[in-house]
C-alpha cells in the first residue's frame, strides 16, 4: 500500500524541521504579547470613542434645539416667540407639512432633494417640511411667510389657486377666484378672474389677515396690478396701474407700491420713483419721490426691488451694474449689481447705502432675489459657490453665520421669517460647522455602528468555533 | 520589560507568564500546521506571530475558557483563508515554488513528491488548503473542520470533493496519494 495524502502531507510539513527558523520562543511570545495588548487597547479605545459619540448622537437627536444662543437685535414687530435654527441639514426622509403645528421660521426652495426637491417650511429646529405649492422659483409662485412664521401663502399645487394657511391652527382660506398664470396654466384659457404670474412674491400684512400680491385680471385688459387677499375669503383688486410694482405692507391696512418712469434717451432706464400708497378702502397717497444723494443713472427696477423693510420706514432699491434690462416691469433687474440705496418712506430722502452680494440680478440665480430679504433683516448671505446655492446667513453686524444650511439641499432661496433671526437660535452642539462630517455625522455614526455589530459577529462566531473546535 | 506590559496593558505578570507556556507548547505544533496553510516557511512565521497576537489580545478569555489551542487554530485557519492580509505585507504568490529542481540533483522519489505536493497546493484556494490540511493532516471530521472554518458541513464537502479534483488535474503524479479518498 502506497503512502497517502495524510501521509505526505505529513512529511511536507517535516520540512519545517530542517534550517532556519531561527526565531525562539521567547522572542516569539513577547513579540506577540506585545503586538496583542497594543490591539487590545486601540481596540478598547475606539469602543470607548464610539459610545461617546453615540451618546453624542442620542443627545443631539433627542434633544434638537434645545440649546438656546444669545438672541439678535429685538425683532421689529416686537415678537419674541419665533425663533430660527443654527443648522438646516438634509433630512432622510420627507414629511409633509401638518395641518396644525408651530410656526415656520423660514421658506425654501430645495434643488437638492432628487424628486422631493420643491419648496420646504423650515421649522424654527431646522427641520425640513414639504409644501404643497405650484412649481419651483421659475415657473411658480413664491410662498409668502408673515413675521410670525404662521401664516402661510401659496398656489396649492393640486388645482393651482392660491390659498392662505394657518400652521398654528390649520385653517385655510382658497380662492378660487385667483389663480396662476404661470407654466403650465398658462397654456389653457384661465377658469378664474384673477391671475398670479411666476416669479411673483407675496407679502402678508403685519396683522396676518392679508396677503398682497401682484395680479391681473385674466381678461384682455390686465388691469389690476395689486391684489390683496383676506383670510375672510375676500378679493381686493386695489390698482389699476400696471406700472407699480408691490414693495410691501406699511400698516395693516395699507400697502406700499412703487411707481417708476422711465426719462432720457435710454427708455431702459427706471430714473424716476414714486412710493405710493394704497390704502384699502381705495385711497391712493402719492408719497415723495426717493432722492439719491448724488445722481445716478438709473434702479434696478423689478418684483424684488424695491423691497420695504420690516420695520416699514425705510425702502431699499439697488443700482444695477450693466442697467439695461431694468425696465418698469421687466421682472428680472438688471446685470450683477451690488450696491443698495436705502430710502426713507416718509420724506424720500436717501438715508443709507450698502453694498450686497448682487441683490437684484436676473432670477435664473434664486438666491439672489432672496438676498434681498435678508439683506432687510441686517444679515447678508453667501454660498458655495458664491451666489449660487444659499449655505449660510450671517448678520452684518457680526459676520458670523448665524444659520447654516446643508450644501446638499441645494437650497436656491431662504426666506426667513421677519421675527425668525431676531429670536432665539434654537442650536445644536455641532453648531455652525460646515465640515464634511458635520453634515454627514449620521451616516458616519450609522457606519461605525455597523462595524462594532459586524466586529462584536464576527468575535462571537470566533469564539463559538473555537469551543466547537476544540471538543 | 515585563514590568512594562503590566502598567500598559494592565494585566499581571501571571497572564503573560501563562501565554509564554502556550507558545512553548503549542508554537511548533501550530508553525506546522500554517506552513502547509501558507506554502512557505517565512509566510507560515507570519501567520503564526499574528495569531498568537490575537490569542494575546484575548488571552484573558481565552485561557478561562480552558482551551487557547482550539482558539488559536481557528484564529490561524480564518487568517490563513483570509489571505488578502498576507498578500498587504509580502505582494508574492503564495506557495508557488519552483517545480523543477534547480540545482540538478538528482532527487529522490520522495523529495520530488514532496515539491509536486507543495506546488499543487499552491494551485488550490486557501479554503479548499484549509479543508485537506483539516482532514488530512489533522485528521479532523468534517463536522470538526466546519466548525473551525465557521461554515457548513456541505461547504466542506463541496470544498474537500473540489480540492481533490483539483489536485488530481494539476498534479496527476500525485493520483496515487488522492485516489483512495472518498468523499460522501
Amino acid at each position: 500500500m502506497g503512502p497517502v495524502l495524510s501521509d505526505a502531507l505529513a512529511d511536507l510539513a517535516d520540512d519545517l524541521d530542517g534550517p532556519g527558523h531561527a526565531r525562539t520562543v521567547p522572542d516569539l511570545a513577547a513579540t506577540a504579547w506585545s503586538r496583542g495588548r497594543r490591539r487590545r487597547r486601540r481596540v478598547r479605545s475606539t469602543r470607548v470613542a464610539l459610545a461617546a459619540a453615540a451618546v453624542v448622537a442620542v443627545v443631539v437627536a433627542v434633544l434638537p434645539g434645545s440649546w438656546d444662543r444669545d438672541a439678535l437685535p429685538a425683532a421689529p414687530s416686537g415678537s419674541v416667540t419665533l425663533g430660527h435654527p443654527v443648522r438646516i441639514a438634509r433630512p432622510w426622509s420627507v414629511s409633509d407639512l401638518p395641518r396644525r403645528g408651530e410656526p415656520l421660521a423660514a421658506v425654501a426652495l430645495s434643488e437638492g432633494m432628487g424628486r422631493n426637491s420643491g419648496w420646504y417650511g423650515v421649522t424654527q429646529d431646522g427641520g425640513l417640511r414639504r409644501l404643497p405649492v405650484r412649481g419651483g422659483f421659475m415657473d411658480g409662485v413664491v410662498p409668502a411667510l408673515s413675521a410670525d412664521g404662521r401664516v402661510l401663502g401659496y398656489v396649492d399645487s393640486g388645482d393651482g389657486r392660491y390659498r392662505i394657511h394657518d400652521v398654528v391652527t390649520g385653517r385655510t382660506t382658497t380662492f378660487p377666484e385667483v389663480g396662476t398664470t404661470a407654466y403650465p396654466d398658462a397654456q389653457h384659457e384661465p377658469t378664474y378672474p384673477y391671475g398670479v404670474g411666476a416669479q411673483t412674491p407675496g407679502y402678508v400684512s403685519p396683522d396676518g389677515t392679508r396677503v398682497a400680491l401682484a395680479g391681473a385680471t385674466t381678461g384682455n385688459d390686465g388691469s389690476v396690478a395689486i391684489l390683496v387677499l383676506g383670510t375672510d375669503g375676500s378679493v381686493r383688486p386695489l390698482a389699476a396701474d400696471s406700472g407699480y410694482s408691490l414693495a410691501g405692507w406699511l400698516d395693516d391696512h395699507t400697502v406700499l407700491a412703487v411707481a417708476g418712469r422711465d426719462s432720457g434717451p435710454d427708455t431702459d432706464l427706471t430714473t424716476t420713483l414714486t412710493p405710493v400708497a394704497l390704502g384699502l378702502d381705495g385711497s391712493v397717497r402719492r408719497l415723495p419721490v426717493l432722492r439719491p444723494a448724488t445722481p445716478v443713472s438709473g434702479f434696478a427696477y423689478s418684483q424684488w426691488s424695491p423691497s420695504l423693510s420690516p420695520d416699514r420706514r425705510s425702502l431699499a432699491i439697488g443700482l444695477g451694474g450693466d442697467q439695461h434690462d431694468s425696465g418698469p416691469g421687466s421682472g428680472s433687474g438688471s446685470g450683477s449689481g451690488s450696491t443698495v440705496l436705502v430710502f426713507d418712506v416718509a420724506s424720500g430722502r436717501e438715508v443709507d447705502t450698502s453694498e450686497v452680494a448682487s441683490p437684484f440680478l436676473p432670477p435664473t440665480t434664486a438666491s439672489h432675489a432672496g438676498a434681498k430679504h435678508l439683506e432687510w433683516r441686517g444679515a447678508t448671505w453667501y454660498g458655495t459657490p458664491p451666489g449660487e446655492v444659499v449655505t449660510a446667513v450671517a448678520p452684518r453686524t457680526t459676520g458670523a453665520p448665524a444659520l447654516v444650511a446643508d450644501p446638499a439641499l441645494r437650497l436656491g432661496w431662504l426666506d426667513l421669517a421677519d421675527d425668525a433671526l431676531a429670536g432665539p437660535a434654537h442650536s445644536s452642539l455641532l453648531g455652525t460647522h460646515t465640515g464634511w462630517a458635520a453634515w454627514h455625522w449620521r451616516e458616519l455614526l450609522l457606519g461605525a455602528a455597523a462595524l462594532m455589530v459586524l466586529g462584536l459577529t464576527r468575535r462571537g462566531l470566533l469564539s463559538a468555533a473555537a469551543r466547537t473546535g476544540g471538543a | 520589560m515585563r514590568a512594562q506590559f503590566d502598567v500598559m496593558g494592565g494585566v499581571g505578570q501571571e497572564g503573560m507568564a501563562g501565554f509564554e507556556r502556550f507558545v512553548q507548547s503549542r508554537s511548533g505544533t501550530l508553525l506546522r500546521t500554517a506552513y502547509l496553510l501558507s506554502g512557505d516557511r517565512h509566510l507560515a512565521e507570519d501567520l503564526l506571530q499574528d495569531t498568537l497576537a490575537k490569542v494575546a489580545q484575548h488571552w484573558e478569555a481565552v485561557e478561562e475558557e480552558g482551551n487557547p489551542e482550539a482558539y488559536a487554530r481557528t484564529v490561524l485557519y480564518h487568517r490563513a483563508v483570509d489571505t488578502w492580509r498576507m498578500r498587504l505585507r509580502r505582494p508574492r504568490v503564495v506557495g508557488e515554488p519552483a517545480l523543477e529542481p534547480t540545482d540538478g540533483a538528482d532527487l529522490s522519489a520522495e523529495s520530488e513528491r514532496r515539491l509536486l505536493l507543495q506546488a499543487a497546493l499552491g494551485r488550490l484556494t486557501p479554503k479548499q488548503r484549509a479543508v485537506l490540511v483539516l482532514r488530512f493532516y489533522e485528521d479532523r471530521t468534517e463536522a470538526q473542520a466546519a466548525a473551525v472554518l465557521g461554515c457548513s458541513v456541505s461547504t466542506v464537502k463541496t470544498t474537500t470533493r473540489d480540492a481533490l479534483k483539483r489536485l488530481r488535474v494539476t498534479a496527476p503524479e500525485l493520483v496515487e496519494l488522492t485516489d483512495r479518498l472518498v468523499v460522501t
